[in-house]
């Protein structure tokens, strides 16, 4: 391609010079890449929730700033920027400050190791999805915290809940995580995806065998409704928001919070469910790889394998997460634990049991 | 929605367990299903209201309004009736004599106002006013919408009260009847 020898000489003549004086640059892109990658969904998917919900509720929605109110959250973040920040008398000082932003740390850690394109991977680590689960359970931390610093009895309530929740919830969903390990036989989420990879819904002869994702196996199906469940409470998103719960506990954890740390909560609310679908797109559905052809020509290239179909599965995911929201009610928390103890661990148990029987005479 | 019987629960606990599973996917599958109609319900049920408006009902009481002959002389004849009924004090007029000339040609001396304010702030918008109204000449327009930045802009004078849009078929029907009603100026 001509362009991409423009491209690559036009970026040579800047990079390397750079690289040169300063090797560590190399370090920045892929920052720069998940930094662009958060911000990025959060701003869309602020606007998207409250069009969701507006459509579901026979509404109209945000309206007025840019197309279809496409920037109203870049209106909210100003002003949550302007807003006075307070921190409460008796509060952790320190603590308090700091609870947001661990809160939103484990969303930038986790899309290290997440390929959203062919390749287009920070790291991939040979134990991503381990790491995956570690880096996960950092968030409740941060909310635990926040519970506990703001001094404030409905933020210590919502930050206990959390820690039930988050408890709870991380065990069927590493459950269900794990017949994904067992079927692909790696850790390493670039080569999960790449054993889904090379299906298309047409069949075409010679060598297009049908999608091989691993949602069209039956443990794989299983496995998918169990982890989005899971997900959706590992999120605090309704039917699951406990911890923040405003009709009981006022705003939850964020109760004492103001300002920008309030929008960083926000933010990392919204970071956590783009990355949840994007580790159920992985996991489940096949990440970048396409279900249409895999390699293409011509005007097809655009639907081959690639970053397209990343965005595209996430975006369905996302709606239908957003769906629940608007649908279900919220769950009382013995509800919320009976639904983890109750069903979706015993679920999970079996399903490792279907996924033992499915590797042994299917095969991986 | 259909009425949906209670599920009968198993006595044993591994069938329990399926069926709990079941009406789980099941009950959210009919959630889903609802709200996934609304969602794709065009029209919405809600309208942008500055920029569209529903029809309001005809019966509507906002703010007043004092109706003109063809000639836009106010029908209003100042008897004060309006004044001494309104419950919460809102309604101020005051008199003047006015020369006019009849049909038949001769001059004639009538009552009309020199004064007219309605606080709007205050007035409860009971209709009592025009109901007391001699001459049906005041009453109440569907017109709800005046929003002002300072309370004392709310109270209206003559010029408030005698619009300049052209009357409703309800006004015109309105009109008629005043000037059936008995004549002006009797009071002198």
């Amino acid at each position: 391609m001509a362009e991409r020898g423009w491209l690559e000489n036009w970026v040579n003549g800047i990079v390397q010079p750079l690289y040169e004086v300063a090797p560590w640059i190399v370090h920045l892109v892929p920052i720069l890449w998940i930094l662009i990658l958060i911000v990025g969904s959060v701003l869309i998917l602020i606007w998207a929730e409250r069009k969701v919900s507006a459509d579901i509720q026979s509404r109209v929605g945000p309206l007025h700033h840019g197309p279809y109110g496409l920037f109203q959250s870049i209106w909210d973040a100003l002003k949550l920027l302007t807003k006075e920040d307070t921190i409460p008398k008796q509060a952790d000082r320190l603590v308090f400050c700091v609870a947001p932003y661990i809160v939103f740390l484990p969303a930038i850690l986790a899309y290290v190791v997440i390929p959203v394109g062919n390749g287009l991977i920070a790291a991939d680590l040979n134990v991503g999805l381990w790491y995956l689960v570690a880096v996960g359970s950092i968030a409740v931390l941060g909310i635990i915290v926040a519970g506990w610093a703001s001094n404030n009895k409905w933020s210590l309530l919502g930050g206990m809940r959390a820690a039930a929740q988050l408890i709870t919830y991380e065990i069927p969903m590493f459950l269900s995580v794990v017949v994904i390990i067992m079927m692909a036989g790696t850790l390493s989420l670039d080569q999960i995806v790449r054993s889904q990879s090379g299906g298309s819904w047409s069949l075409a002869p010679p060598d297009a065998p049908f999608l091989n994702w691993n949602c069209f196996t039956l443990p794989g199906m299983i496995a998918a409704v169990l982890y989005l469940v899971a997900a959706l409470a590992e999120v605090n998103r309704q039917p699951f928001d406990l911890p923040e719960s405003e009709s009981e506990l006022v705003s939850g954890f964020n109760t004492e919070y103001s300002g920008m740390r309030f929008g960083i909560f926000f933010v990392a609310e919204f970071s956590n469910t783009a990355l949840v679908s994007g580790i159920a797109a992985t996991l489940f559905f096949g990440g970048w790889s396409s279900p249409i052809v895999s390699e293409g020509e011509g005007f097809w290239r655009i639907f081959g394998d690639g970053v397209l179909w990343y965005f595209v599965k996430i975006t369905i995911l996302i709606y239908c997460m957003m769906w629940v929201k608007w649908t279900l009610p919220r769950v009382r928390i013995d509800q919320m634990l009976q639904i983890a103890w109750k069903g979706l661990i015993p679920l999970a148990l079996i399903n490792i049991a279907i996924a033992v029987a499915h590797v042994a005479w299917v095969g991986a | 929605m259909a009425h949906v019987p209670p599920t009968r629960v198993s006595d044993n606990p591994i069938i329990a367990f399926f069926q709990y599973v079941w009406s789980a996917a099941y009950t959210t599958a009919k959630g889903l299903r609802v709200t996934g109609y609304n969602a794709m319900r065009r029209p919405r049920v809600t309208v942008c209201y500055p920029l569209e408006q529903l029809d309001i009902s005809p019966r509507t009481r906002a703010r007043h309004r004092l109706l003109t002959d063809e000639q836009g002389e106010p029908l209003c004849i100042a008897c004060g009736q309006c004044q001494r009924t309104c419950p919460d004090h809102c309604v101020v007029v005051t008199r003047k004599k006015v020369t006019v000339t009849t049909p038949e040609g001769e001059e004639k001396q009538v009552n009309r106002p020199d004064t007219f304010t309605i606080d709007l702030a205050r007035c409860m918008y009971c209709n009592l006013c025009a109901e007391a109204c001699p001459v049906n000449c005041l009453h109440l327009t569907r017109e709800f919408s005046y929003i002002e930045g300072d309370v004392r802009a709310l109270t209206i004078d003559l010029d408030g009260l005698l619009r300049p849009e052209p009357l409703s078929e309800y006004e015109l029907r309105q009109r008629e009847t005043a000037q059936l009603a008995p004549g002006d100026g009797e009071e002198g």
